[in-house]
């Protein structure tokens, strides 16, 4: 099998600080790491390798010259090639744009290692955009049948692949014939520690960095240019500002009091 | 050609007012190099990987240039930030494009009532669009919901009513959807951020070659553009994002569950039911659904549940749930939890309210020693109503809460239960 | 501080950090209440390669030492002292194999040992035999190729979790201390039985049991380094072994410090936050200091020895000797007083960290709620284990005296 795990690097959320005087997001030196969905990703990924003998497991990012650490952090927890697509004309890409992109690299890996892929392994979404919409989105420009939420790989073949999808009101149980992109949630696996070997082969692997061009990319489909979304403005929601506090000397008094506040606000 | 951005160092004051305007914080200020031999101490500095080129420091610069009062020794200062964007020219004909549609996710044949939600802030942008209100109901055994569908405000219903669509397989979902808005192109399309709707949604908007906003929570019309705005917050609410999608038609979004409320049922109200026709054999179906296996889980689900009581680190022991379990049966509401008690498997992670767990929305939140970590933060702080039970009067989800008491929650939970129950048996 | 690792070494930290944090933090408190062994965590530390941080790459080791060895057991024992010990035992099972080994009892043991698959265990303390190996009871009586081991040992650690153990019997009990043997003895061996298990006061998450020995038949070429030089190779093991309980010991002082430090900014008493009084800081200062001088001692000490011994370790790998013999020609001295020095100092510092850890947290300190009673507990061990603080006070100073008379 080849399986294409699609990752990104992003702001570790341990990290996420909010500035007290300003109340805004604080950026700056704040930790890169890979999207903490992704690992459930990757951690399937080399699940599946160690269940079907003649397995590839490829990752693929798309981003800044940066990016390349979370590319190698993949291949130090057990994954065996790492792809990055890094140009400045796709900065700035949608969902619609990305998928596109991480799709051409697809394409090009298959070429490029002349292994066909027979799964591609997306994380839920990424922590900072939080849309899930990529991971679907690239099994549309492939044209591969996909499921998202995904928590369970119960079967997997060459040829098929049988999940279990994460719903509302329970589990979906679904087949698919390969190739075919699943998006997982982290219910999946537990995601191992990289192992020593895995850092030192991380540390001397040779990641090619693909432009736009090296993928045949289409330029009407790629970068801000690319994307059919725009960000008009953004914004810091207000603040809240604390509230009432419920008085009492006692306990009881304030039990009591807070009783009698969620009858007058309805909310009992 | 690739987006370019850069500053002229010359014309660069270093006054830092870019940095303010910069919606992804990819402006600093740098210590100018001495050699440099300019009055201004600060310099601009971009990172082009950060830059998302949407013109605002351009702006924010150049409009400094008329507002400034400082008296300059020389005119050639502001105007420091040169944009060169690329432009891709789409050639659609937006105006072929009419009506606002909702997506009515139905499960085993049931409405779900995101449906609901959806159809109340679409009605205000069909009004404000002066274009009908259309519902699209996708199932098997669906046709009788359409005149409920109209009683909420639509003003059509297409109904895709075949037994292909009994159980959701997302290839399956979104050729059908695809072929239909291809047909009757329409000017928008909302779908619920559900799981449903986040699985497909994405890959209809690539197959119907269209841009699409996830996870929104204010919808309106420019009425100039007629152009829909959807704000929707990414980095756990911290941060708010209008998106436009300017060129591509339909507008597509998902809009985030319990972010509005539900539309009122008008009974009797008249409108049109168009039965798609189906025909599955020329579609190019993989995906096989093998079953459905229902949650046996009884205890409320958390992302749907309109009051929560939520236990954090601040109960000390995995039997403090037992109390919470006890707080929320009597409130009515779910059981949620921070992160820390679901790693310490103290309770299951479906409670789990967060960043990394379920985002929820209900009219009441009750957080029992939870001290507010900014993750969880993200995951409740949109709640309408919020109370904070603590030990800490300094803690953060004091600062948030709508009531807060401050105290024991081992002693004061019990005594509000009581409380409550009494109040209960006086009505 | 920079302590100048190598690229190798820093990955081992970063590795053992992750784990120590991500997987064992959460579960420490269970496996102390339920005496239970660690296997997921066992688990985890194989996947991570952790085992074999110390061998040589002939039997799928990453080629490292004892600094290799003592950057795993701190890390690890910053989140629990006893869950570490899965890793002390096999390096203490494993350390008399590499250094008196022959090449085919390496090749034969050494890569389960390294890889995880097998745990191991080291056992020489008796109901009558503790700090005075001579009064070794356990018998090996040879007979014909094979020997015969009749006896008890006690206070093992690892116990039933090990596969392969380095015992220690007599040969010729009246030869005395040099009647002593090593030997490689494996699980499932006919004779060979569990006793009973130990409840401790601390390192819960690792068993320590009694192994009894009736009429237990090994084959003769599972003799390590000789008739009669038991003690020998006893000595040999402890000098390089016992700067692992040091980093232990250290792990459990840092792992201490941090979460006392992390409470008492945050708990507040007379309207100000705990480090805020001068008292407390003037505590946390005195922690922090003895830490980093106990830090510096044991990696000082131990990357002058592997400085040695892993010359010795590569050339035995070409002669076919011993390391330990290979160790004769090179080391300038033996290394006894030294990592004596670093093991005293490091348990004793881990010992003083925690009690005051405990008392700068107050109440809460005491309480099985909080980790910090749990590093005290788990600190008095290192005083004890591989020599008792005393005979390590006696080395040291047996060490001196040698050195005056050669002046």
């Amino acid at each position: 099998m080849h399986i294409v795990i699609c990752i990104k690097q992003t702001p570790a959320t341990s990290n996420v600080q909010i500035d007290p005087k300003t109340g805004t997001l604080k950026r700056e030196g704040m930790a890169a790491a890979i999207n903490p969905f992704d690992e459930y990703a990757i951690e399937e990924g080399v699940r599946i390798k160690e269940r079907v003998p003649n397995t590839t497991v490829s990752v693929i990012t798309m981003g800044p010259p940066q990016a390349e650490e979370a590319l190698r952090d993949a291949i130090s927890r057990g994954a065996d090639l790492g792809f990055h697509l890094c140009d400045r004309a796709f900065a700035g890409a949608d969902t619609y744009a990305t998928s596109y992109a991480l799709q051409m690299g697809i394409r090009k890996i298959e070429k490029e290692t002349g292994k066909k892929i027979s799964l591609v392994i997306c994380g839920k979404q990424t922590n900072d955009g939080d849309t899930g919409h990529v991971g679907p989105g690239v099994a549309a420009w492939l044209d591969f049948p996909n499921v998202a939420y995904v928590k369970k790989v119960e079967e997997v073949s060459e040829s098929s692949i049988r999940v279990w999808r994460m719903m509302e009101d329970g589990t979906d149980i679904i087949e698919m014939p390969l190739p075919a992109l699943i998006a997982v949630v982290k219910e999946i696996n537990e995601p191992r520690v990289p192992s020593l070997r895995g850092k030192m082969a991380a540390k001397k692997a040779v990641i090619p960095r693909w432009t736009a061009q090296d993928i045949e990319a289409d330029k009407t489909k790629i970068g801000l240019g690319g994307s059919p979304t725009i960000v008009a403005s953004s914004f810091n929601p207000p603040p809240r500002t604390g509230g009432v506090k419920i008085e009492g000397t006692t306990p009881e008094e304030k039990a009591k009091n807070l009783v009698a506040k969620l009858l007058e606000m309805k909310l009992l | 050609m690739a987006n370019e951005i850069f500053i002229l160092k010359e014309r660069c004051t270093g006054c830092g007012s870019c940095v303010k305007v910069c919606p992804v914080n990819c402006i600093s200020m740098a210590d100018r190099p001495k050699e440099e031999n300019v009055r201004w101490k600060k310099l601009a500095v971009i990172d082009v990987n950060k830059c998302v080129f949407c013109n605002a420091c351009v702006e924010d610069c150049d409009k400094l240039f008329e507002k400034t009062k400082i008296k300059m020794p020389n005119p050639d200062f502001f105007h420091a930030i040169v944009m060169k964007k690329e432009v891709v020219n789409v050639q659609i004909d937006t105006a072929s494009y009419k009506g606002v549609w909702c997506f009515a996710e139905q499960r085993h044949s049931h409405l779900m009532p995101t449906i609901y939600e959806l159809l109340h802030v679409a009605k205000k942008l069909s009004l404000d669009l002066n274009e009908d209100l259309s519902a699209v109901i996708i199932g098997h055994k669906v046709t009788s919901h359409a005149q409920d569908l109209i009683e909420h405000g639509a003003d059509k219903v297409y109904v895709l009513d075949h037994p292909v669509f009994e159980h959701f397989v997302d290839e399956v979902y979104t050729v059908a959807l695809t072929e239909l808005i291809k047909k009757e192109k329409p000017n928008k399309l909302l779908m619920p951020a559900s799981i449903i709707g986040r699985s497909f949604s994405s890959r209809v908007a690539i197959a119907a070659q269209t841009g699409i906003t996830a996870d929104s929570t204010e919808l309106s019309i420019n009425p100039k553009t007629r152009m829909l705005h959807a704000t929707r917050p990414s980095f756990g609410g911290n941060l708010m994002a209008t998106i436009l999608c300017e060129k591509h038609r339909p507008e597509m979004a998902t809009v985030r569950p319990m972010s509005f409320p539900r539309a009122l049922k008008v009974p009797g109200r008249k409108g049109e039911i168009i039965n798609v026709p189906v025909d599955p054999s020329k579609w190019n179906i993989r995906t096989k659904f093998i079953k459905y296996v229902p949650e046996k889980d009884e205890t409320i689900d958390i992302t749907g549940a309109e009051k929560i009581v939520s236990g954090g680190r601040g109960l000390g022991k995995p039997e403090g749930f037992k109390l919470i379990e006890e707080f929320a049966k009597v409130v009515g509401g779910a059981v949620g939890a921070s992160r820390p008690t679901v790693d310490a498997g103290w309770i299951p992670y479906r409670h789990q309210v967060g960043l990394t767990g379920r985002t929820v929305r209900p009219k009441l939140y009750i957080a029992c020693g939870i001290s507010g970590q900014i993750q969880h933060l993200a995951g409740m702080s949109s709640a309408e109503n919020i109370i904070a039970i603590n030990k800490d009067p300094e803690c953060p989800m004091f600062k948030l809460a709508t009531l807060s008491v401050e105290g024991d929650l081992y002693e004061l939970i019990p005594l509000i239960i009581q409380e409550i129950k009494k109040v209960k048996d006086h009505k | 501080m920079n302590y100048f690792l190598t690229e190798e070494q820093q990955a081992i930290v970063d590795i053992s950090r992750e784990i120590a944090q991500k997987k064992i933090k959460p579960v420490r408190e269970h496996y102390d209440v339920t005496e239970e062994y660690p296997w997921p965590i066992v688990e985890e530390l194989r996947k991570a390669d952790l085992f074999g941080v110390y061998f040589h790459p002939n039997y799928g080791g990453l080629g490292g030492g004892g600094m290799e060895l003592c950057l795993v057991m701190e890390e690890i024992s910053k989140a629990c002292g006893g869950i570490a010990l899965s890793i002390a035992c096999t390096a203490l099972c494993a350390f008399p194999i590499i250094l008196f080994g022959t090449p085919e009892q390496k090749k034969r043991y050494l890569p389960d040992l390294a890889s995880g698959k097998k745990l191991g265990a080291f056992t020489i303390t008796e109901p009558e035999a503790g700090s005075d190996a001579t009064a070794t009871r356990c018998t090996a009586k040879k007979d014909g190729n094979f020997y015969i081991l009749n006896g008890t040992k006690n206070f093992c650690s690892n116990g039933n979790a090990a596969e392969i153990y380095t015992l220690f019997a007599s040969t010729n009990p009246k030869r005395g201390a040099r009647g002593i043997s090593a030997f490689i003895v494996e699980k499932g061996t006919a004779g060979f039985s569990m006793g009973k298990k130990e409840v401790k006061m601390g390192i819960r998450a690792s068993p320590t049991y009694e192994l009894n020995f009736d009429n237990c038949k090994i084959s003769k070429d599972n003799l390590l380094g000789g008739e009669g030089h038991g003690l020998s190779v006893a000595q040999g093991t402890f000098d390089i072994s016992r700067p692992g309980v040091a980093a232990q010991a250290l792990g459990i002082a840092q792992g201490a410090l941090d979460e006392t430090l992390a409470y008492a900014k945050m708990r507040k008493q007379f309207g100000q936050s705990v480090l805020s009084f001068q008292s407390s800081q003037h505590m946390a200062a005195d922690m922090a200091t003895q830490i980093e001088a106990a830090r510096a001692l044991l990696y000082t000490v131990t990357k002058a020895m592997d400085h040695e011994l892993l010359q010795a370790v590569e050339t035995s790998e070409k002669s076919g000797k011993a390391v330990y013999d290979e160790l004769k020609q090179i080391a300038s001295r033996r290394w006894t007083k030294y990592s004596a020095m670093v093991k005293l100092y490091c348990s004793d510092v881990a010992m003083k960290v925690t009690t005051d850890a405990v008392q700068l947290c107050g109440g809460i300190g005491y309480m099985r709620d909080f980790p910090v009673e749990k590093f005290m507990r788990d600190a008095k061990i290192t005083q004890i284990y591989e020599g008792t603080n005393q005979i390590q006070r006696n080395e040291i100073g047996y060490a001196l005296i040698k050195e005056l008379s050669q002046k």
